[in-house]
């Protein structure tokens, strides 16, 4: 379910169909295929690192799981009325300054390095959502003894949330445009907006309810 | 208020003509019409704004081609 949530943001896949369509237009195919896997591997290791920070900071308790519990209610609030801006398009909550300093890093990233250190400031610039996420996951992921399995869990979330990325770079590779893609993000604004809250939660009355999802 | 540069305007429009697979020969050619007519509509105004510029690309864009048209519209709103 985390790995879901963390598919419906919309921040990071819009930064990197922004990336890959300038990719092509100043440079060329080839180079956007070669280029966007430094994106997505920036993506990565921002999410091992909030892994691994969350990871040796949390504690289980029932006192951190009321508080999850609490701030997953406020993001399902977050997400369902402020994670779009109202007007046309699918401007997000991100501050403006922000907004325009990503766009314009995916407008000029030209290089491996480039389009690495663009990934990880994306991965960053989501921590209000994902943050609580990594720490739901860890928590869940402490329940298993078997260190294989938590570090196949924890791969299987990261490879989860990688997951729109690929299906942004299949589109592309397969004659779609940036028109396409942004068309299909307008027309999806409101279930995006939904899922967020559903999803939120339903993260949030589970662990309420039962301690665990 | 805002500067209105031809060449960059031009070169905007190749590099999202290229990226939406637009073929280069056509892509130059409207490009040009597009700065030319731009100018034109623009040439009287003495203080020309963002959404000014904006318009006056815009509805000729949405001659040539509506993908272009669509993504230099949107090319802020995209996050």
């Amino acid at each position: 379910m985390v790995a879901l949530i963390q598919g419906t943001l919309q921040l990071a896949p819009g930064v990197f169909a922004y990336f890959y369509h300038y990719a092509i237009g100043k440079h060329s195919f080839k180079k956007a295929h070669l280029l966007s896997p430094f994106f997505i591997l920036g993506i990565i290791f921002t999410n091992a690192l909030i892994f691994v920070t969350v990871a040796s900071l949390i504690t289980d308790s029932e006192i951190l799981r009321a508080v999850m519990a609490g701030i997953f209610v406020a993001l399902a609030v977050v997400g369902g009325v402020f994670y779009y801006r109202q007007g046309s398009g699918s401007r997000l909550y991100t501050p403006r300054k922000l907004a325009s300093a990503l766009l314009s890093g995916a407008r000029n990233a030209s290089s491996a390095h480039e389009a690495f250190l663009l990934g990880i400031v994306t991965g960053f610039s989501e921590v209000l959502f994902t943050v609580p996420l990594a720490i739901m996951v860890v928590l869940q992921v402490r329940t298993f003894e078997s260190p294989i399995i938590q570090v196949g869990l924890i791969s299987l979330d990261v490879f989860l949330t990688i997951v729109p990325f690929i299906v942004i770079a299949i589109m592309f590779r397969t004659g779609g445009n940036l028109a396409d893609i942004e068309r299909m993000r307008v027309r999806n604004k409101g279930f995006y907006r939904l899922m967020l809250c559903f999803l939120f939660l339903l993260l949030a009355a589970g662990l309420y309810n039962f301690g665990i999802i | 208020m805002k500067t209105f540069n031809e060449k960059a305007l031009k070169k905007d429009l190749l590099i999202n003509a290229k990226a939406l697979g637009i073929p280069s020969g056509a892509a130059r050619t409207f490009a040009d019409k597009i700065v030319k007519n731009v100018s034109k509509t623009l040439k009287n105004k003495k203080i020309i704004t963002e959404s000014d510029l904006n318009r006056a690309v815009l509805k000729e864009l949405n001659v040539y081609n509506a993908d272009l048209a669509y993504v230099y519209e949107n090319r802020d709103k995209i996050i």
